[in-house]
């Protein structure tokens, strides 16, 4: 299964956007088990404001070790991949 | 009864221009006049803060129905040159002072846009300039881009205008980059008091930075977008931030791999909030345009 962020938004700049694909990610990570694959072909950067919307709200269904499992990113960028890992991290810390 | 005058300084940056913005506060305390003219017979020297600041000085004084006449702007004069190859006088005089007058290579203009077309902005105009005059890829400056759309963001949370102002200039014997970005909404201190009541402006301008502070304005809001400034251009390119709102300006240095903030209080007034960005293009990492596969 492959959800290409650039199907649903245009970027990964607002909060707006991370709220549509925090509801793409969250339905296809409720209803399998398997790993998704996120692909960001086409975005060149992602702020903070997407990011903790599209993936640090799925913390409060998935942990952090199971997001690690199953979501694979794949045509990113430093900036991107740093901005989920980043924000992925600290929020963990602070929950747990 | 003749319309008040300010008289501008020699020396046209930030700090000078929050004092004079003092001047217009206190000219303006039994009311905002329906004039108010600024004098450019001093103007010898101009930063790219001061082009942010007095553009988003005259919009907030727009906004309080206050209209700005300028006199004594001779485009012979460099600094006045300088101001009008910015288009400071096009966006807000309705023209240029002088035909000839063009924006310069090194600049991207002052420039007054919308929060949902900042985003774009930066993609397709920004970017693409900034890595030709630098001679890099556009992934190298891909982090720099979001720290201006976390500012964009930021202005769409907290203000009611959802316009931000924008000037970039490039000082290639100096190695730097200059941004400024400001918004004339109600700044830093005041929405951060909201939420702590007695804070003092500068103190309220280091709080509003730590990651995770946030007046949740929206509940998507976070408070990361300040944090995560700091960190890339502070941090890791070893720049400097100055914030100017309020009562207060505060300058973020890079201390022995540590932010540390300078606060200046009581230093003038600054209407909303401007933020200044020095970014070292000796310190830019050079990152490949190929794409990549995130590694947990």
């Amino acid at each position: 299964m492959v959800i290409r962020i650039r199907d649903f938004v245009s970027g990964a700049n607002t909060s707006e956007e991370g709220e549509i694909v925090f509801r793409r990610l969250s339905n296809e990570l409720s209803s399998q088990k398997a790993a998704i694959v996120v692909s960001f072909e086409g975005i060149q950067t992602a702020t903070s404001s997407f990011v903790n919307v599209a993936f640090v709200d799925l913390l409060n269904s998935f942990s952090y070790a199971d997001l690690k499992n199953r979501l694979r990113v794949i045509n990113s960028t430093r900036q991107i991949n740093n901005m989920i890992k980043t924000r992925l991290a600290r929020t963990s810390d602070m929950v747990a | 009864m003749a319309d008040p005058v300010i008289k501008l300084p020699a020396q046209f940056d930030g700090q000078t221009l929050s004092k004079v913005a003092a001047d217009v506060v206190a000219c303006c305390k039994d009311g905002f006049p329906g004039k108010l003219i600024f004098d450019f017979a001093q103007l010898d020297f101009v930063r790219p803060a001061g082009v942010v600041f007095l553009s988003n000085l005259i919009n907030w004084l727009s906004e309080n129905g206050t209209k700005a006449g300028f006199i004594n702007c001779d485009p012979r004069r460099q600094a006045v040159k300088y101001l009008d190859d910015s288009l400071f006088f096009e966006q807000h005089s309705g023209s240029k002072l002088s035909q000839s007058s063009t924006p310069r290579d090194t600049t991207r203009p002052l420039l007054k846009i919308a929060q949902k077309d900042s985003h774009e902005w930066l993609e397709a105009n920004f970017v693409p300039w900034l890595a030709a005059r630098l001679n890099i890829t556009q992934a190298s400056l891909y982090a720099l881009k979001v720290c201006i759309s976390e500012l964009f963001n930021n202005i769409q949370d907290h203000t009611r205008y959802d316009i931000g102002s924008i000037y970039v200039q490039h000082f290639p014997r100096e190695h730097s980059i200059t941004i400024s970005v400001s918004d004339f909404g109600l700044g830093i201190p005041a929405k951060v008091r909201e939420k702590i009541p007695d804070i003092h402006d500068g103190d309220a301008i280091v709080q509003a930075v730590q990651d995770g502070f946030t007046t949740k304005s929206k509940p998507a809001n976070k408070g990361a977008g300040l944090d995560y400034l700091l960190n890339v251009v502070v941090l890791q390119n070893k720049g400097n931030v100055t914030v100017y709102s309020g009562h207060s300006i505060v300058e973020f240095e890079n201390a022995n791999g540590v932010v540390h903030p300078t606060v200046s209080d009581n230093v003038g007034f600054s209407p909303g909030t401007t933020i200044d960005i020095e970014i070292r293009t000796d310190t830019i990492e050079e990152l490949p345009e190929e794409r990549e596969e995130l590694q947990w």
